[in-house]
């Protein structure tokens, strides 16, 4: 047997039997070790993806693609970026019950070996999610993203975490119901009176030109689109994310925004990778759009004057999730620079939700109203802070910026409207995220807060490097990534 | 694929129970009526590979046929017992609606979707013009039942149902071939079934109440 054979399975494999083995690893300590080691194999598993082709198996049913390896790669970087903060986090944390700081209520957290376990398992899916090009079972992957990350959301099982993880189950596999839905009616749109079986691998589906029945098609693309578009966090459906991710650990937040977004965009970057390959990508574009500038509407609405900076940093998730669609609705004009973003955004919004953590643990809120003197109290963490806000709001010269040009440069193809309200939306977010970002760092801090003791370097570390990334990626794209991104991006972005 | 006449006929009355549940859960308040529904119409969808199969019965069918019976004929309401009686107080609670506006909206989604399929170039198989009344139905419900009622064991209830009604717009396209990706969904909707309900568990203890009224702390 090859390592070519080996790199798929083992990579879905470990995770797997790594959450298993993690329910029965008796100590605290020992169950976080194994967890850094698990995802430091596993990101040096992904990394070899780039060197040696994985051998596909069952057709298309474990079969790494340019794009399935880009958001492999991201979420094998960001779940080792947050395993390394897990360890202090989870070493921080009191495991009896203790007074919820917002409401005043008692509560205590969910067992670890549970946090864990979950934590593992949704590296499984989601790693099932990116390397797998059939559409039935990248929605079980992204359907058991859902299950497994809900118990990581509601580990602090206070009254908020607990309502923001039954919105989040219900809305999302309501969702994801919907996308089962549009995977039915691919299926349909896709039979004949000679073909009743059709095979659900996306290279298949795509080679169906000439046999689709349009209504049928255009109706599945829609399910597809609102099922995934609600995991996503695309407007109107994105009601969930801020709950979600405000509510979560900050290591999950960066979790749920860095990777699980990524593995919901796979979805309908497949379904358009099909309508593209059978000639409905003018009808596709133009939803793509819509959902898109709606997504950036909604987050240039709620953004400005939020007052909570972990909800703040939601909305901006819908934001750049909009800025996605957009990318994918221009086309190949903006196809590589679509696909940065996916990268620029996971770096950055990770980085910045661990960091979340390290605030909301000194200040003891959420509200961005009543941090102040972060330069004092944390001058890491808040160097890091506004760093990270300045690279997610498109500030040159991090890759935001560049993916967010390439973005606009595909949209003044079409006339100076889109790109005009596209600059505005993004001005709007700019501002509205970088006023309360000033005055958090700035200024002397409240009596009440003057706790002092330094910052532990596990905290800020993975932030630096991903923000380090990000900056590198700005400055400096290899010939390599730039070709891959590339291809990825030639698979579903219309001429 | 033709659908035998004898065949047809069972069909036809299986989805006609199908229907009439659907209408009976709409209308029901108290949570035992529901879990009762729900496990019939469970019992009732483990029988749809079989007409999918048509007179290709195959080994690999007639196990998935007992597994879809265990698992949504048994399994799943037994979870929902289970989460049941760990809840105070256990009514599912009326319809913001009311209920009787709700079985009528449930008749009105029946129509609806009786006119559909009539509008609709329907596709190759024709066991799917069967089916896809019912199934629209079905769905509706569940989404009814989830957006309507206050009690969060009823939005489950509503959850399961709208994926009876997904299951049976897919038994058409039943195949040997594609067993394994059934059972996958299948394996998903009981794991997120059994997170739901420890979920609710949990919520129940933090709350006094799974009425979601109560969930109003997250806000912008």
């Amino acid at each position: 047997m090859s390592i070519a054979s080996l790199l798929l399975p083992a990579l879905l494999l470990l995770p797997l039997c790594a959450a298993m083995l993690s329910w029965f690893v008796p100590a605290d300590q020992l169950r976080r070790a194994f967890l850094l080691v698990t995802a430091t194999v596993e990101l040096l598993l992904a990394a070899a993806c780039w060197f040696v082709e994985p051998a596909s198996l069952g057709g298309e049913l474990l079969c790494l693609d340019a794009m399935g390896r880009l958001v492999l790669s991201l979420t094998c970087v960001l779940f080792f970026a947050a395993s390394l903060y897990a360890v202090s986090y989870l070493k921080a944390e009191d495991p009896g019950a203790r007074t919820d700081f917002h409401q005043g209520l008692h509560f205590s957290n969910a067992p670890e070996a549970t946090f864990t376990g979950c934590m593992l398992l949704f590296l499984a899916a989601s790693v099932l999610a990116a390397s797998t090009r059939h559409m039935g079972l990248l929605w079980v992957g992204i359907e058991t993203t859902t299950v497994v990350s809900a118990p990581l959301i509601s580990f602090h099982r206070h009254r908020r975490s607990l309502e923001a993880t039954w919105k989040y189950l219900l809305i999302c596999s309501v969702g994801i119901g919907f996308a089962l839905i549009g995977n039915l009616l691919l299926d349909i749109a896709m039979q004949s009176e000679a073909r009743h079986v059709v095979d659900m691998s996306v290279s298949s589906l795509s080679q169906g030109s000439g046999r689709v029945h349009p209504a049928w098609f255009k109706a599945a693309f829609v399910f597809l689109l609102i099922g995934y578009g609600a995991k996503m966090g695309i407007a109107p459906m994105h009601t969930w994310l801020p709950d979600a991710h405000s509510e979560a650990p900050s290591l999950v937040s960066a979790l749920l925004s860095g990777a699980l977004l990524n593995c919901a965009f796979l979805g309908i970057f497949r379904a358009q990778e099909v309508a593209l390959s059978v000639g409905f990508a003018e009808f596709t574009s133009t939803l793509l759009l819509a959902f898109g500038f709606s997504s950036m509407l909604v987050a240039a609405l709620f953004i400005v004057n939020l007052g909570d900076f972990k909800r703040m940093l939601a909305y901006s998730s819908v934001e750049h999730m909009g800025i996605l669609l957009i990318a994918l609705g221009v086309g190949i004009a903006a196809g590589r620079g679509g696909l940065l973003h996916m990268a620029g955004h996971s770096l950055v919004k990770a980085a910045l939700f661990l960091l979340a953590g390290n605030i909301l643990a000194r200040y003891h809120t959420k509200s961005s109203h009543d941090v102040s003197g972060m330069a004092q109290s944390l001058p890491m963490t808040s160097a890091l802070w506004l760093t990270g806000i300045i690279a997610i709001t498109g500030t040159p010269p991090f890759v935001v910026f560049i993916s967010e040009f390439f973005v606009l440069q595909g949209l003044l193809n079409g006339g100076l409207l889109l790109p005009a309200a596209y600059l505005t939306l993004l001005g709007v977010i700019f501002v509205g995220m970088i006023t309360p970002t000033l005055h958090m760092c700035r200024g002397g801090m409240p009596h009440d807060r003057t706790a002092k003791g330094g910052e532990n370097l596990l905290f800020v570390l993975p932030s630096a490097c991903l923000l380090v990334s990000a900056l590198a990626l700005g400055l400096y794209l290899p010939e390599w990534l730039r070709e891959s991104l590339d291809r990825a991006a030639a698979l579903a972005f219309h001429p | 694929m033709t659908v035998l006449p004898v065949a047809g006929n069972v069909l036809e009355a299986l989805l006609g129970l199908v229907i009439i549940s659907d209408f009976c859960l709409l209308g029901a308040e108290r949570s035992r009526l529901c879990i009762r529904l729900v496990a019939l119409q469970g019992v009732i969808l483990g029988f749809m590979p079989v007409f999918a199969a048509g007179d290709g019965m195959t080994p690999w069918l007639a196990v998935a046929v007992a597994v879809f019976f265990v698992v949504k004929g048994g399994m799943l309401p037994l979870l929902l017992w289970h989460t049941y009686k760990k809840l105070h107080p256990r009514a599912p609670g009326a319809s913001y609606l009311g209920n009787t506006a709700s079985v009528l909206l449930g008749l009105a989604a029946f129509a609806f979707s009786l006119w559909l399929n009539s509008r609709l170039g329907i596709a190759a198989n024709p066991l799917f013009s069967h089916i896809f009344p019912t199934a629209f139905a079905t769905i509706f419900s569940g989404l009814l039942l989830i957006t309507s009622r206050r009690m969060a064991l009823a939005q489950i209830f509503g959850y399961l149902v709208m994926e009876n009604g997904i299951y049976l717009l897919g038994a058409p396209m039943a195949q040997e071939s594609a067993v394994w990706l059934e059972f996958s969904i299948l394996m998903d909707i009981l794991v997120a079934a059994f997170v739901m309900g420890i979920a609710l568990t949990h919520i129940n203890r933090a709350f006094d109440s799974t009425d979601v009224e109560c969930f109003a702390s997250l806000r912008d």
